[in-house]
C-alpha cells in the first residue's frame, strides 16, 4: 500500500506580510492513500492544500508534485497532475451543471479541440459518481448549496488527475451526501490515487483518513494513522477541548466532554 | 445537453456547438443588417429606399444626390455597429475579469483616462485637433495599464473595481477643474462631447474603427477560452490548468483597447457594455464562446437603434447616441442590480 | 463616391457664375471657394452669424439656441441686430446639429469654429466648402474679423466699417480726453453674486478693444495674470480694481444699470464702494454681455457711446478731484 510519494511539502514556510501562517512544515502525501488535514480555524491547513496546489509560492522550502518542483510545472501540467476543490468559487449562475463538470477537462482541451468523445466520457462518468447524473441540463442558478458541490466535486473528478486536493468538501452537504461524497473519495484513493482532504470533522477524519495530520499555530503537530494522531491529549493540546475517546465498532471517535456531562 | 452538435475535421479539431446560441446568432445578425439598412435609410431627408438599394448593389451607377447623402449616413452606421460591438466587448470581458456583474469600461478609468486626455491636450497643452484622438488612445491605454499594475499591488478581490473606481474619480475631478477654470464656453463644449455621439464620425474615423477592429478580431476570438475557467474564481482557475495571473491583465488589455478608440472617435458610451451583456447572458447562458458575439451583436443593435432614434425622433435637434444609452442603462441598471443578489 | 463630390462641387460654382478661390482658413486647410459666396450656413451665432450678417453677407441659415421658452434664438446676433429665424433659416440647434438638414439647405459655405466644431470638419466638408474660424487664438479680434471679411469677399465693406468706427473713436477720444491728460485707467470684472467671488478679464470682446483703442490703460493687477485671460479673486482684494473707469456686464434677465452693480458689490464686499474711486465719481458702467462679448463694429459703437455718455455726464477723466 505503501507506493511512492505524490505531493510534498518540505520544510515549507510560508508568510502573509511577516506573519508566518506556516512554519517549517513537511508533509508528503502518498498514491494509494486518503489523507486528511485537520486543526483549528487558522492552523494553516488550507494553506497547506493551496501550496500543494501550486497557487501560493513558498518563502522558504520546496513544494514537489510527482518528484518535480511545482514552481517548474506549466499550470496546464500541473493540472494533468492535480486537481483541486477550491473552498470556494464564483458559480455563474446561467452555465449549465454538465458545462461546469466539463470544465474539469480544461487542461486536457486546447482552442479546436474541446469535449472529445474521450472527455465526454469522463465527464460521464464524474457525473454518475457523484450522482448528479440527472441534474446535467439545470443551471446552477437552479441548484441547492449540497447540489452544486457535488456538481463542484464532479468537475474534480473530471479532470482525471492522480492527486485530488480537496479544501473543506463535505462543507454545505447534508449528512447523507457528506458520507456519499467521502466515500467517492476514499474510493479515488483505494482506486491508486492520492487524496488530500483538509477536514473540520474529527469523526470524519478518523473514520475515513489512511493518515491524518494534526496542524495547530503553523506547525504539524502529530502525523500519522488516526488512532496514533487524535489522542485526547492532543485534541486538548491542540483544540482547547477535554474529549473523551468512544470505541465504536473499531474506530475511535472522540467526544467533548462537557456535552457528555 | 440537447441541441449540441460537434464540428469534426481529423484528430485535430473537433469543437462543440450549440443550436440554440446558432439560432439566436442568426436571428440578431438578421436585426443587425435590417438595422443598418434603416440607418441608411431614416433620416431628416426622405429618401426612397429603392435609391438606397441601388446605391448598395453593384448594378448600375448610383445617382449623386443618393451618394452624397450616404456620405453623412454610412459612416454613423459603421462607428455605430463596430463602436456598439466593441464596448459591449468591453464591458463583459471586464465583468468577467473582475468577477463583478455590474462592471462596465467606466470601472477601470479607460474612458476617463482618454476623456482627460484629450481635454488636457486640446485646452491646456494646445494639441493640434487632429493628434486628439491618438493621445486619447494613448491616455486610455496607460490609465487601464496603471489601473491594472496599483489592484495587481493591492492584491484584493475587489481591488480592480476599488482602484478603477478611485482612479475614475480623481480623473473625473481633475476633468471638470479644467473646464471650470477655462470658462463656461469649454464647459459647455466638453459636456456636448461628453455624452458619445456619432454626429462627428467620417468615413476616416470609420476606416480607423475597422483598422481597430480587424486587428482585435483575433485576440477576441481567442478570448472566451480563457474567460471561461475565471468565471470559477482564480484558485478554481489556476488549478483547472488556466493562468489568470496573465489571461487576467491581457484581458483587461483587450478590453482598454476595445474601448479607447471608440471614445476617441466618439466619446464614451456608459452602460452599454453592461445591458448588452446582460441580454445576451439571458439569450445563451454562461459560456463565454457564446455570451460574447451575442454580446457583440446586442452592442452593436443597441447603439445603432439610439443613433437612430436620436437622429429622428427629436428634429431639429440631434439627441447623441449616448444620452439614450445611458438613458436604457440606468433603467436597465436598476433592474440588474435588483436581480444580482447579494 | 468621392470623386462624385468634387464634380457636383465644381457644378454648383458653374452655375453660381463665379471663379473659385483658393482660401487657408484659421486650422489650415485650403479650401475652394466661391468668389462671392450666395449661400452662407454659419454654425455659431454670436461669432460667425454676427459678424457675417454685419458684412452684409448672404447668410442663409445658422446655429440657434433653445430658448426657456423652447424658441431657438441666435445669441448675439438677436442682441445685437435682432436677427431672428424669420429672416434666416435655422441650420440646427447648437451642439446638437443635423448634419443632413444643413446638407438639404444646399449651402455653397459653411462657416464653422474651432473648438466647437473641430470635430465635425470632416463631414461638414463632405456637404460644401468649409471654414474652419478660430476666434480663441489670441489674434486681436478685428483682425479675426478681417480674415472672415476677406474668405467672404467683403474687404470693401469691412474697411468702410472700420473706417466709421475710426472715426467716432477719435471724437469721442477727443472730448473725454483733453490733449496731454493722463490716459485713464479702467478694469473689467464679472462679479459673481451666488459664490462671492470676483473675475478680473484681460480681454473681454469689443470692450477692452475699444477701451486699448481708446488709449485706456489696464489696472497693473492685469499684468500679473501671466498668459490667462481670467483671474479670479477674493472680494478682499478688490482694492486691485479700483480703477478711474470700471466695467462689468450684465446677462439677462437682469436689466443692467449701475443699482445692480451695487447691490452686487454690497453683497459680496460690503464696504468696498465708498473707497472705490470709480463707485465714488459715478464711472461705473454696466454693458449687456451679448452686445459687447461678440465682435461686431455695433458692438464697438455701443462700448464707444456708453463710455461718452458716462464721461460726458460726471466730467473728464483723470484725477477727479
Amino acid at each position: 500500500m505503501n507506493r511512492g510519494v505524490a505531493a510534498e511539502l518540505e520544510d515549507v514556510t510560508f508568510r502573509y506580510g511577516a506573519h508566518a501562517v506556516l512554519a517549517g512544515v513537511s508533509l508528503a502525501a502518498r498514491a494509494g492513500e486518503m489523507l486528511a488535514i485537520i486543526g483549528p480555524n487558522g492552523c494553516g491547513k488550507s494553506t497547506a492544500l493551496r501550496l500543494m496546489a501550486g497557487l501560493l509560492r513558498p518563502a522558504r522550502g520546496e513544494v514537489r508534485v510527482e518528484g518535480e518542483p511545482v514552481a517548474r510545472l506549466p499550470r496546464r501540467q500541473l493540472a494533468r497532475r492535480l486537481a483541486l476543490l477550491a473552498q470556494s468559487g464564483g458559480t455563474p449562475a446561467g452555465m449549465s451543471v454538465a458545462d461546469l463538470v466539463g470544465m474539469g477537462r480544461y487542461a486536457h482541451e486546447s482552442w479546436l479541440r474541446r469535449q472529445t468523445p474521450d472527455d465526454r466520457a469522463k465527464v460521464d462518468a464524474a457525473m454518475a459518481a457523484m450522482e448528479i447524473t440527472r441534474l446535467a441540463g439545470r443551471r446552477l442558478g437552479e441548484l441547492s448549496g449540497g447540489q452544486l458541490q457535488r456538481v463542484r466535486m464532479a468537475m474534480v473528478l473530471a479532470q482525471d488527475a492522480p492527486i485530488l486536493l480537496l479544501d473543506e468538501p463535505t462543507n454545505h452537504l447534508d449528512l447523507r451526501h457528506q458520507y456519499a461524497l467521502l466515500d467517492v473519495a476514499r474510493a479515488q484513493a483505494r482506486a491508486g490515487r492520492c487524496v488530500v482532504a483538509v477536514l473540520h470533522d474529527l469523526t470524519q477524519a478518523s473514520l475515513y483518513a489512511d493518515r491524518i495530520a494534526l496542524m495547530h499555530e503553523g506547525r504539524l503537530v502529530a502525523e500519522g494513522a488516526p488512532g496514533a494522531v487524535l489522542t485526547t491529549a492532543a485534541i486538548e493540546q491542540v483544540y482547547g477541548v477535554r474529549t473523551r475517546a468512544i470505541d465504536v465498532g473499531g474506530t475511535v471517535v472522540h467526544l467533548p466532554e462537557s456535552a457528555l456531562s | 445537453m440537447s441541441g449540441t452538435r460537434y464540428l469534426s475535421a481529423g484528430a485535430h479539431v473537433h469543437l462543440p456547438f450549440a443550436l440554440r446560441f446558432l439560432a439566436i446568432l442568426a436571428l440578431l445578425g438578421l436585426l443587425l443588417a435590417g438595422a443598418m439598412l434603416c440607418g441608411l435609410w431614416l433620416g431628416s431627408t426622405d429618401l426612397p429606399l429603392s435609391r438606397i438599394l441601388r446605391w448598395l448593389l453593384p448594378f448600375g451607377p448610383a445617382d449623386a444626390d443618393t451618394a452624397a447623402l450616404m456620405q453623412l449616413r454610412l459612416p454613423r452606421v459603421i462607428v455605430a455597429v463596430l463602436g456598439g460591438a466593441m464596448v459591449a466587448a468591453s464591458g463583459y470581458l471586464l465583468q468577467v475579469i473582475s468577477g463583478n456583474a455590474l462592471a462596465d469600461p467606466g470601472l477601470l478609468g479607460i474612458s476617463q483616462g482618454t476623456v482627460a486626455t484629450i481635454l488636457l491636450g486640446g485646452v491646456v497643452f494646445g494639441v493640434p485637433a487632429a493628434w486628439l484622438a491618438p493621445a486619447g488612445l494613448g491616455g486610455g491605454l496607460a490609465v487601464g495599464a496603471l489601473v491594472l499594475l496599483l489592484a495587481a499591488r493591492l492584491q484584493a478581490v475587489n481591488g480592480l473595481i476599488l482602484i478603477g473606481l478611485a482612479v475614475s474619480i480623481s480623473l473625473g475631478a481633475v476633468v471638470e477643474i479644467i473646464m471650470v477654470s477655462g470658462g463656461i464656453d469649454q464647459f459647455v463644449r466638453y459636456m456636448s462631447w461628453s455624452h458619445g455621439t456619432l454626429t462627428a464620425a467620417s468615413m476616416a474615423d470609420a476606416a480607423r474603427l475597422a483598422g481597430w477592429a480587424l486587428v482585435l478580431a483575433m485576440p477576441l476570438a481567442a478570448a472566451p477560452r480563457a474567460m471561461a475557467p475565471l468565471l470559477l474564481g482564480s484558485a478554481q482557475a489556476a488549478s483547472l490548468g488556466a493562468a489568470p495571473h496573465l489571461s487576467r491583465p491581457l484581458l483587461t488589455l483587450l478590453a482598454a483597447a476595445l474601448v479607447a478608440p471608440v471614445v476617441a472617435i466618439a466619446g464614451p458610451f456608459a452602460f452599454l457594455g453592461l445591458i448588452a451583456a446582460h441580454t445576451a447572458r439571458r439569450l445563451v447562458g454562461d459560456r463565454p464562446g457564446e455570451v460574447l458575439p451575442v454580446t457583440m451583436l446586442t452592442g452593436a443593435l443597441l447603439l445603432l437603434a439610439a443613433d437612430m432614434a436620436g437622429r429622428t425622433l427629436f428634429l431639429p435637434m440631434v439627441v447623441p447616441a449616448g444620452l439614450l444609452v445611458s438613458v436604457a442603462g440606468v433603467i436597465g441598471f436598476l433592474a440588474v442590480a435588483r436581480a444580482v443578489p447579494r | 463616391m468621392s470623386r462624385l463630390l468634387p464634380a457636383l462641387l465644381v457644378l454648383l460654382l458653374l452655375a453660381a457664375g463665379a471663379r473659385a478661390r483658393d482660401i487657408t482658413d484659421h486650422e489650415g486647410y485650403r479650401v475652394t471657394l466661391p468668389d462671392a459666396p450666395r449661400r452662407i450656413v454659419s454654425l455659431h451665432d454670436w461669432t460667425l452669424t454676427v459678424m457675417a450678417h454685419e458684412l452684409n453677407a448672404p447668410l442663409l441659415a445658422s446655429t440657434g439656441r433653445l430658448g426657456p421658452d423652447g424658441v431657438p434664438f441666435m445669441r448675439g446676433a438677436r442682441e445685437l441686430f435682432g436677427l431672428d429665424f424669420s429672416q434666416v433659416a435655422l441650420a440646427a440647434i447648437f451642439g446638437r446639429p443635423d448634419l443632413e438638414h444643413i446638407r438639404s439647405l444646399k449651402p455653397d459655405l459653411i462657416l464653422a469654429n474651432s473648438g466647437d466644431n473641430t470635430p465635425l470638419r470632416a463631414q461638414l466638408a463632405t456637404i460644401a466648402p468649409t471654414l474652419m474660424f478660430d476666434a480663441e487664438s489670441g489674434r486681436p479680434p478685428l483682425a479675426l474679423y478681417a480674415d472672415l471679411a476677406g474668405w467672404l469677399g467683403r474687404t470693401a465693406r469691412f474697411e468702410a466699417l472700420k473706417a466709421a468706427y475710426e472715426r467716432r473713436l477719435a471724437e469721442v477720444r477727443a472730448r473725454i480726453l483733453p490733449p496731454g491728460a493722463p490716459a485713464p485707467t479702467y478694469a473689467v470684472m464679472l462679479i459673481n453674486p451666488r459664490d462671492g467671488t470676483v473675475q478680473v478679464v484681460r480681454t473681454y470682446g469689443v470692450l477692452t478693444t475699444a477701451l486699448d483703442d481708446l488709449g485706456f490703460r489696464p489696472m497693473p493687477i492685469v499684468a500679473g495674470m501671466g498668459r490667462s485671460n481670467r483671474m479670479t479673486i477674493s472680494p478682499e482684494l478688490i482694492d486691485a480694481l479700483d480703477a478711474d473707469i470700471l466695467f462689468t456686464t450684465y446677462l439677462p434677465p437682469r436689466h443692467g444699470g449701475v443699482e445692480e452693480v451695487n447691490a452686487d458689490m454690497d453683497r459680496i464686499a460690503p464696504g468696498a464702494r465708498a473707497t472705490m474711486k470709480a463707485f465714488a465719481a459715478g464711472r461705473v458702467i454696466n454693458l449687456p454681455r451679448y452686445e459687447v462679448y461678440p465682435v461686431s463694429f455695433r458692438g464697438l459703437h455701443r462700448v464707444l457711446e456708453a463710455i461718452a455718455a458716462t464721461v460726458h455726464e460726471t466730467g473728464s477723466t483723470g484725477d477727479a478731484p
